[in-house]
């Protein structure tokens, strides 16, 4: 087993132990299928954030190099029509986000800033506080950054909700 | 006794002491091996390969010694030899002795047969007390037995004087060892009955068991924040913190900063804690 299966197992445990909850943010975050540790599924309800209305779902894809480098993670934008949740916005207007594929910017989770000693809840976590903590200098979705930069918070709330069923 | 009268079955203190002899010939061989490997592959490279390194250097001390036909240098100061149904012992029996040193290198992927590798250790070196003749259990099994060419001739045929005391105790504690262990092992199937149906929960906790166990000579209370397993082989950076040797060498190969408090990691200021 590589240091990568020890540690992935390790977290697995940690998230999978009902005596360790999770921040009430995160629905689930467990592997696809118990024998990959390399492709997990993330549901996130972002309570404490103007999305708190919204269920994601994220895809996290690691390598044989964690916790060296970081976890790659997406909204999931597109699932395909068998796989789609009822429940699940797959659309999400953020500056940092991108609004096509999900993809996010977020510095910690690039490899010149990413901190092994960081899971992959911390890592959800930072998503999560990036929800409410935009920074529209750097954007994926220049629509949405200048929405943010105008401050019109009217307007942004009921973009958001617009996309949640 | 049947030996001749020039060769006495060799005391058990002479025996312990050509061990102990050895040992620390071995220690300075591997040493010397060490400090030449290091020189070419660097400190990281001993540190993987430290087992590896281990073995290598007493199966070099024992062929050099044993393996040509000659006393071990341990030997040779207290002045025993092996017998066997008193002849000499032949060269075939020697390298099988120490072929056989090789073995301690698959003990971590033997698992469970290792442990009962230490058992019969364990057992072997009561015998030993007790009877003494076989200090290891490999001259036991290929019936290497030492004979004193000095002129001491003891009052016991055993030879092995007070070292019986010692016995006795080792004994006691390996039976004390052994109802421990039956009784956990007890407990753990009338638990298993127990939470029969909570079988994540038994599966957690088999596998801190085995994590115990396999970690029993660095065991730290606190985790390796890299690997999250508890800390191997602690090493500091040089602004304090701690990690495994393996896992903050292998960071630093890609970051030369501390993953805690982003100081400044230089490899070369990282210091093993013994
Ligand atoms: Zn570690
Ligand atoms: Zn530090």
């Amino acid at each position: 087993m590589s240091n990568a299966q020890k540690r992935l197992l390790k977290e697995f445990k940690k998230y999978s132990n009902p005596n360790n909850k999770l921040s009430e943010s995160i629905i689930s975050l467990t592997p696809i299928n118990d024998n990959n540790l390399f492709d997990w599924i993330a549901i996130i309800n972002p309570i404490e954030t103007i999305y708190k209305k919204g269920f994601y779902k994220l895809s996290i894809k690691l390598s044989n190099t964690y916790p060296l480098t970081p976890p790659i993670i997406k909204f999931i934008t597109n699932e395909s029509q068998i796989d789609r949740d009822e429940q699940i916005t797959y659309q999400i207007p953020h500056c940092n986000i991108d609004f096509k594929t999900g993809e996010i910017c977020l510095d910690i989770l690039k490899i010149d800033n990413w901190s092994p000693i960081w899971t992959l809840e911390y890592s959800i976590l930072a998503i999560i506080y990036l929800l409410n903590n935009q920074e529209p200098n750097s954007p994926l979705n220049i629509d949405f950054a200048n929405l943010i930069k105008l401050n019109d918070k009217l307007a942004i709330n009921s973009i958001i909700n617009y996309y949640i069923k | 006794m049947e030996y001749s009268r020039y060769l006495n079955l060799a005391k058990a203190s002479a025996i312990i002491r050509a061990h102990q002899k050895d040992e620390s010939f071995v220690k300075d061989v591997e040493s010397k091996i060490l400090d030449t490997i290091r020189e070419f592959k660097g400190a990281a490279f001993v540190q993987r390969g430290k087992n590896w390194i281990r073995i290598l250097s007493r199966v070099v001390y024992l062929l050099t010694t044993m393996g040509i036909g000659s006393r071990t240098l341990g030997e040779e100061y207290v002045d025993i030899r092996y017998v066997n149904n008193n002849r000499n012992i032949g060269i075939r029996r020697r390298l099988l002795y120490v072929i056989a040193c090789i073995i301690p290198l698959f003990a971590t992927r033997l698992g469970n047969i290792a442990q009962y590798g230490k058992l019969l250790s364990q057992l072997n070196l009561i015998l030993f007390y007790f009877f003494g003749r076989y200090y290891d259990i490999g001259k036991r099994l290929l019936g290497m037995e030492y004979v004193s060419s000095s002129g001491e001739v003891s009052k016991d045929n055993t030879n092995v004087g007070k070292y019986k005391y010692l016995g006795m105790a080792l004994a006691a504690q390996l039976t004390f060892q052994g109802i421990v262990k039956v009784k956990d092992i007890v407990k753990e199937r009338q638990k298993l009955v127990v939470d029969i149906d909570d079988n994540v929960n038994e599966k957690e906790h088999d596998s801190e068991k085995e994590e115990t166990e396999e970690s029993v000579e660095f065991k730290t209370e606190t985790p390796c924040l890299l690997c999250l397993s508890s800390l191997e082989n602690a090493a500091a950076a040089g602004c304090g913190h701690v990690f495994c040797w393996t896992c903050v060498l292998e960071w630093a190969q890609q970051s030369r900063s501390c993953p805690l408090c982003r100081a400044a990691l230089k490899p070369q200021q990282l210091l093993l804690l013994r």
